[in-house]
């Protein structure tokens, strides 16, 4: 089943690019039974790993196609289809093709989440660029091969590099293969690890993205097709706080505390940093990109704090984020329907003509600030528990960033529906109550019960913290 | 054996038949030829040894040997319609394919240092010849340079083999020796190797040439003839050992190659010479698997992935080079012009870069294992680290194709069936192999280089 | 409880066009007061609690009636009925009153939740949803950019409060490993020592709660929140939200009463905001914003009584506030009905004749709020001043400014008074009387304003509300002031709060002297605190936040030229293949002559 979960969605996406007029239908269809399918893994995950699978893929060179889902990979097991899934509900004008894209992306993305052996990861995590790549470089904005040039690069100096980190990982420890449980056993130590973990975390870096490496994105979103599907399938792919958890961390304990106190201190400055620019910023993308960024400082601290609970809290936060910000890039796209522009300036007043539109946009909008009863608090709150664990200070300033959020957040939310309106729009219509009923159920079904998730969370972040040696 | 023999009787047949029978002819004598041997290779390629050892048909001259006619057979099918173009389309083209074809299986099957030089010189003497087939002055230069400079470095091997002859008293890899002769006489065998793998700094020919020669020449150049070199670059340095001097050159070159190759093709403009430079690069990382105690699968899935995915390349190129070269604009918003052909030219281009879920990936990866095997660390992440400049031109190249709008007179290459098919058929096998590398593997799990 | 009025908000924010007339407030009306009888039920049934376990990781939702929350939770639904009933009245134009109601019902939803809550988490939610709802509330007439404004700012400035209840929960949680109040609380009864950083965690809370109940410095947002409907400023500053900061207290009494440095904090903080208060009330225009600032200065108070240790006073004090202000500022909102929206009181006057019920109304909640004898506000108000003196926290230098802030009060109470009901009327227009809707609230309420002081009546008289407080607050040793001093203080703030009543009534029914009016000009405007706040924070905030985007640019455009270097570096190597097949065969040469060389010295 869990091979059906993975590949469903690159095999519609094969379809769709080359049948497009039935790109949409295929794609609801195959997320839609991938999240089903992931469903089932996370009522069924316990402390252990579920629908463990393990096939040789170059067996001589120790490289298998093992994949399983703990907590935290059923959690996204359903997170990644489902937002596809909802995202395929919002957007109204996405050329076929692009959907295609997407859904190949989707299957890669469940790879790098399901993977328990690191080249397959390495695999899944270098696949996925190519169809993000082609989204942006086919359907963006005026400017797009420079921002395309420069996520690659970025992505890929990162991903390079810790290619030969993996390779060190194995054979300097001399493990038998590449999987999760063989390197566990034969971890390595000294001054190898510590070139190897940083080589890994670089790439992760790029990846959360962290200061000051993270200048990708604004231009990745801004230029990416306006529809916000793209950028959607973009948030997913920042991957980088789940890399760190899974693999950099657990495989490189010592070295990864001998760069702790550096790595918090760049985390807690992304979180604040970014979040004051968003402040500035009048395009609906660059705004929502710098904020994204923020959150993701405030995750990546989470995970740094190697606590039980910030880690947990850390990839909660990257699950909710997923939905509500690729919500609010998929909003920016209803926006651009309606107006033609990303913009923030020159309409106000919305919530006159379009109640529901603005009511769902508070939705989303609410989330992101962090408000506590929705998705986007329970992540926040549990990795500012840990972090403060780590270090007080840092704490402070990560979450400065958290509450500034309300700043820019609202700023923008105010210029758009409030104040006297102007030009009459559309009102929701037909599919984009689909989408929205379905984001403001799961928002607030994470906001109000998050056992759902973070039992499983926790559950994996238990054995994240045993790896470094105790700690709660 | 058997494919060697077939070869060798495939360019006789072509050159007696080119007297009279018209080229139509010779090509197909010599496609199948070509077949003939991949599917003799492939099935009844049996080990084996002639003339006292001196030939050595082992695992890894079958390996290399296939990769030099998959390559010869890419080049032979892809190439009709610029041949026709460009009035290239004669029977000595063919034949002298099959020629060096040969020669490749011959440079590939052997332990002994004059054996490879003979070898080297059969496949070397046709191409200085195709080089120039086309009768224009830049062809005549590409051709000529490759002979000049092609002469100077079997000069210095020869002079090399001669004083290993001295120190050691054989013509074996194996022999090893020491003193200032023996490793005089090590290091100017591997220049002249180098020169053939076009590691830097004995490269300077391949850009130059590369971009002169016809493009489906280039093709067979930069992918059947670089199978035999590093076939035979692999078999000397590994005879001499790794841990010696010879190691230690190759991690040198290795570091000069992937610097130059990459940074170099940075600042090229025209599609062909690009690749030349991405093809030098290349070489430096498949010289990257002689430090691992198993070297051959690595080097030979490279070998046959890079083929492969070059091939594609410049298979895509030839389809639109009139005779002049593909300069940039030339690339320009090929997805609209063609989408076939810009989606193969996509698969080739990920492939080279490395990039999974395609063959190249793999191709890398093994390599990388046996350097990190080897214990050479800083040496992977250095040649990754240019890998970052080198997915740039990779990715400068797909974004005109894919992501730029169309250039002026962009006409609508047609490309023969054939060669469509053969492009397609590639472009498949790219995409399989990444997703299953382990299909083809154990055809290129071959033991010992040196006897 | 809860549930009631959530499901209004539901059925009203989804619904909320198909509910014609007047049906969606009294819809909204009666969903509290199912929550008000049910509190009442289930509080005479002995209290109860509800548990969902590890609903975050180790963090339980729990929720807890017990008397003080159920203390709470009766002001908030009793009041709130009551102002959900005026409401049907005031908003009976309004096109948008289903989303009023619907945002009405969310904010009771919410506040009990803050009220019931057993885990700080939890009771964060609630914290939380409390001022969404009053940032939509205060922004509902949303087309006016300057209401918008006023929303956000009310939402950000709480934020700030947040981050510190936010760390403060950190703080807790890395002390204790758990944010159940009930398990803190036993623990805190158990353990001799204090962990280290404790006093932190309280003053973490405190700024949280600052923000809430807007104390000095986080004050700025609450006269401007006067920008939304009327009703909500009552339910607003009245009979809920702000005072949510002094619930934290009281429900941390455990917390505080063993921090006598933070709690000597609280107090003083509370004293310099009821003061600050008070003297900005007596500048102002709008007749609501004098009440917004009474509001200031009367959670000052409440601060000044839970810093000292007396929490019940605090409490009691939040019920009599709840009263009387709730009064006054539904009586402002009938005098801004009765007038068409004029909210400057300079253009008031003599409404007495027009609006006799409204009058009388305003009359009690402005004697309740001086302090007049025998009104509401006058016993708790004396219960506070007093506690400065016994409560062992307290001291005379509280005691005195805490009298002189009465003063004020009682004169800008007057001041409040005479403007709008006597003298002269100088608008426009003829006045009419409030519908019975909007005046029947305002009688219950002006009962409670005049009456609910009785419920705590100093020694000998019974004392209703510590008893009932008691087994919910952390227990204090609290000398007796003695029967005869206390009622001396009691005789001595009356005194005073009649003195400031005649005064503010010769002062402002006359000419006023020119340096009052020097003074009038500064407090119109509170002192410049918010001009102070826009130049030397949110401007170069803004400002940064502009610079910091160049910066970004920056260090985008230095990658860019990293690149621009590789690629420079590339072209100089790519110009040594010159073309010349004499200069290659050279480098050959020359590099097969190195390697030798090389090979043979090594």
């Amino acid at each position: 089943m869990i091979h059906v979960l993975i590949f469903l969605p690159a095999l519609a996406g094969l379809v769709a690019l080359v049948y497009p007029r039935w790109a949409q239908s295929l794609g609801l269809l195959a997320t839609a039974v991938s999240t089903v399918l992931g469903f089932g893994l996370l009522l069924g995950a316990g402390s252990g790993v579920a629908a463990y699978a393990e096939i040789p893929l170059l067996k001589d060179a120790g490289v298998y196609y093992a994949v399983g889902a703990d907590g935290v990979g059923a959690v996204f097991a359903v997170v990644i289809p489902l937002v596809v899934f909802m995202a395929l509900l919002a957007v109204r004008e996405a050329p076929g093709r692009m959907i295609g894209l997407a859904l190949l992306m989707t299957t890669g993305l469940l790879g790098i989440f399901l993977s328990l052996d690191l080249v397959l990861f390495y695999v899944f995590y270098e696949a996925t660029l190519i169809p993000s790549l082609l989204l942006l470089g086919v359907y963006g904005g005026r400017d797009r091969v420079r921002a395309l040039m420069k996520f690659a690069l970025f992505t890929l100096s990162g991903s390079l590099l810790m290619l030969a980190a993996i390779l060190a990982a194995r054979f300097v420890g001399g493990a038998e293969s590449f999987l999760l449980r063989d390197l566990l056993a034969a971890r390595i130590g000294g001054a190898a690890a510590l070139w190897a973990f940083a080589a890994f975390a670089l790439a992760f870096a790029i990846k959360t993205p962290i200061f000051p490496l993270h200048v990708w994105l604004p231009d990745f979103h801004a230029q990416n097709h306006p529809s916000g599907l793209a950028d959607v399938m973009g948030t997913l792919y920042k991957v980088g706080v789940f890399g760190f958890f899974r693999w950099a961390i657990p495989l490189f304990p010592d070295a990864f505390q001998a760069f702790q106190p550096y790595l918090l201190f760049l985390a807690a400055f992304t979180a604040l940093w970014a979040a004051w620019i968003a402040y500035a910023q009048n395009d609906w993308k660059r705004m929502l990109a710098y904020g994204a960024l923020s959150h993701m400082g405030v995750a990546a601290l989470g995970v740094f704090s190697g606590t039980q609970i910030g880690a947990a809290g850390a990839l909660f936060l990257l699950a909710a984020s997923a939905i509500y910000t690729g919500g609010l890039f998929l909003f920016a796209g209803w926006m651009h329907a309606r107006f033609g522009s990303l913009e923030l300036g020159p309409t106000s007043g919305l919530a006159r003509h379009a109640p529901a539109l603005a009511a769902f946009g508070l939705i989303l909008f609410l989330a992101m600030v962090g408000l506590p009863g929705l998705a986007g608090f329970p992540g926040e709150f549990l990795s500012l528990l840990g972090i403060w664990q780590a270090s007080p200070w840092l704490a402070l300033l990560g979450f400065l960033a958290v509450i500034a959020a309300a700043a820019y957040v609202l700023g923008a939310y105010q210029r758009l529906f409030h104040g006297p309106p102007g030009k009459i729009v559309a009102e929701l219509g037909g599919p984009e109550w689909g989408f929205a009923v379905l984001a403001t159920v799961v928002i607030v079904v994470l906001g109000v019960y998050p056992a759902l998730f973070s039992t499983p969370i926790s559950e994996a972040a238990k054995a994240f913290v045993s790896v470094l040696g105790g700690g709660q | 054996m058997i494919p060697t023999a077939i070869l060798f009787l495939t360019g006789l047949l072509a050159t007696l038949l080119g007297v009279e029978a018209p080229v139509r002819w010779v090509r197909w004598v010599v496609r199948a030829g070509l077949a003939l041997a991949l599917g003799a290779a492939l099935f009844f390629g049996a080990e084996g040894q002639a003339f006292g050892g001196l030939f050595l048909y082992d695992g890894f001259a079958r390996v290399a040997g296939v990769v030099g006619i998959v390559a010869g057979l890419f080049a032979s099918l892809v190439g009709a319609r610029y041949l026709e173009r460009t009035g290239m389309e004669r029977f000595e083209y063919h034949a002298l394919l099959a020629y060096s074809v040969f020669g490749v299986q011959v440079m590939a099957a052997s332990a002994n240092l004059v054996v490879i030089l003979i070898g080297l010189e059969i496949l070397s003497l046709p191409l200085y010849a195709l080089a120039a087939l086309r009768y224009d002055a830049k062809s005549e230069e590409a051709g000529l340079k490759y002979f000049l400079l092609g002469a100077v470095a079997s000069a210095v091997m020869l002079y090399g083999i001669v004083l290993l002859y001295g120190a050691t008293g054989s013509f074996a890899v194996s022999a090893v020796g020491q003193g200032p002769l023996y490793l005089a006489g090590l290091l100017l065998v591997l220049a002249g190797l180098f020169f053939k793998a076009s590691l830097v700094p004995f490269h300077w020919w391949a850009p130059d040439v590369y971009q002169g020669a016809p493009t489906p020449v280039t093709l067979y150049m930069a992918t059947g003839v670089k199978a035999a070199a590093f076939a035979a670059l692999a078999r000397v340095v590994v005879g001499a050992g790794v841990g010696g001097l010879a190691g230690a050159v190759v991690a040198l070159v290795v570091v000069l190659t992937v610097f130059y190759g990459n940074l170099g093709a940075l600042a090229q403009s025209e599609a062909k010479r690009l690749l030349a430079y991405s093809s030098v690069a290349h070489a430096g990382y498949i010289a990257l698997a002689v430090f691992g105690p198993n070297p051959a699968p690595a080097m030979g899935f490279y070998l046959f992935v890079y083929a492969l995915s070059t091939g594609l390349a410049f298979a895509v190129l030839s389809q639109l080079d009139e005779g002049e070269g593909v300069p940039f604009a030339g690339v320009k918003g090929l997805i609209k012009k063609s989408p076939m052909l810009a989606g193969v030219l996509a698969i080739a281009l990920f492939s080279l870069a490395g990039m999974p879920p395609f063959a190249g990936f793999w191709g890398k990866y093994l390599v990388f294992v046996e350097a990190a095997r080897g214990g050479q660390y800083t040496l992977v992440a250095f040649a990754l680290l240019t890998a970052v400049v080198a997915a740039y031109y990779y990715m400068k190249l797909l974004a005109l194709a894919f992501f730029a709008s169309a250039g002026e007179g962009g006409k609508t290459p047609e490309v023969p069936a054939l060669a469509a098919v053969t492009m397609g058929l590639v472009g498949f096998l790219v995409l399989a192999l990444g997703v299953f590398p382990g299909l083809v593997y154990g055809f290129f799990n071959v033991g010992n280089l040196v006897p | 409880m809860i549930l009631l009025p959530l499901l209004g908000f539901l059925v009203l924010g989804l619904w909320g066009r198909s509910f014609k007339g007047q049906s969606a407030g009294v819809l909204a009306s009666l969903m509290v007061l199912g929550s008000f009888v049910l509190t009442l039920v289930l509080l005479f049934g002995g209290g109860a609690s509800f548990e969902v376990k590890d609903w975050l990781p180790g963090i339980p939702f729990a929720l807890l009636l017990d008397n003080l929350a159920g203390y709470m939770a009766l002001i908030v639904t009793g009041i709130g009925f009551l102002i959900h009933v005026y409401a049907i009245g005031y908003m009976a134009d309004d096109p948008g009153k289903s989303r009023f109601f619907a945002y009405f019902n969310f904010f009771i939803a919410m506040m009990l939740t803050l009220v019931l809550a057993d885990a700080y988490p939890v009771m964060f939610i609630g914290w939380e949803g409390v001022g969404l709802a009053s940032f939509l509330l205060i922004g509902f007439w949303f087309e006016d950019q300057k209401n918008a404004d006023s929303a956000r700012k009310a939402f950000i400035v709480n934020r700030i409060g947040d981050l510190g209840f936010l760390l403060g929960m950190a703080l807790l949680y890395s002390l204790f490993g758990t944010l159940q109040i009930s398990e803190l609380r036993e623990i805190m009864e158990k353990s001799l020592v204090l962990p280290a950083g404790l006093g932190l965690a309280g003053l973490l809370l405190f700024i949280g709660a600052i923000g809430k109940s807007a104390q000095l410095p986080l004050m700025v947002w609450l006269p401007d929140a006067m920008a939304g409907p009327t009703p909500v400023s009552a339910l607003i500053h009245a009979a809920t939200m702000v005072t949510a900061g002094v619930y934290l207290l009281a429900r941390s009494s455990f917390l505080y009463a063993n921090l006598p440095d933070v709690s000597y904090w609280i107090a003083l903080i509370g004293l310099l905001t009821a003061l600050y208060g008070a003297l900005s009330a007596l500048g102002q225009w709008d007749i609501k914003r004098i009440v917004a600032y009474s509001t200031i200065s009367q959670l000052g108070y409440m601060f000044l009584a839970a810093g000292v240790g007396a929490y019940w006073i605090a409490l009691f004090h939040v019920m009599t506030h709840a009263f009387y202000k709730a009064l006054l500022f539904l009586s402002s909102g009938s005098v801004i009905h009765a007038l068409g929206g004029e909210q400057d009181v300079r253009k008031m006057g003599g409404l007495k004749k027009y609006l006799p019920q409204t009058h009388i109304h305003g009359l009690i909640g402005a004697l309740s709020l001086a302090g007049f004898p025998l009104f509401a506000g006058f016993w708790s108000k004396d219960a506070i001043l007093a506690s400065t003196l016994n409560y062992p926290f307290g001291g005379y230098g509280f005691y005195l400014v805490g009298l002189f802030t009465a003063f004020l009060t009682a004169l800008y109470a007057m001041r409040w008074y005479v403007l709008v009901f006597l003298g002269d009327f100088k608008g426009q227009g003829h006045p009419h009387e409030a519908p019975p809707v909007m005046a029947w609230p305002n009688h219950l309420l002006a009962v409670g304003a005049a009456l609910a002081g009785f419920l705590a009546l100093p020694e000998p008289f019974w004392n209703l509300i510590e008893r009932f407080l008691a087994p919910s607050l952390w227990h204090l040793e609290v000398e007796p002031l003695g029967t005869a001093t206390e009622w001396g203080l009691l005789l001595l703030s009356s005194v005073v709060a009649i003195l400031g009543l005649f005064a503010g009534y010769r002062l402002f029914l006359g000419r006023l002297p020119d340096a009052y009016l020097a003074f009038q000009r500064a407090a119109e405007s509170a002192f410049y605190v918010d001009w102070l706040y826009n130049t030397l924070i949110v401007g170069p905030l803004k400002e940064l936040a502009f610079g910091f985007g160049l910066a970004d640019r920056g260090l985008d455009r230095g990658y860019v030229r990293l690149g621009g270097g590789v690629g420079l570096l590339g072209r100089l190597l790519a110009r040594l293949q010159g073309g010349y097949v004499r200069v290659y065969a050279f480098f050959v040469v020359v590099a097969a002559t190195v390697f030798v060389l090389w090979g043979v010295v090594r």
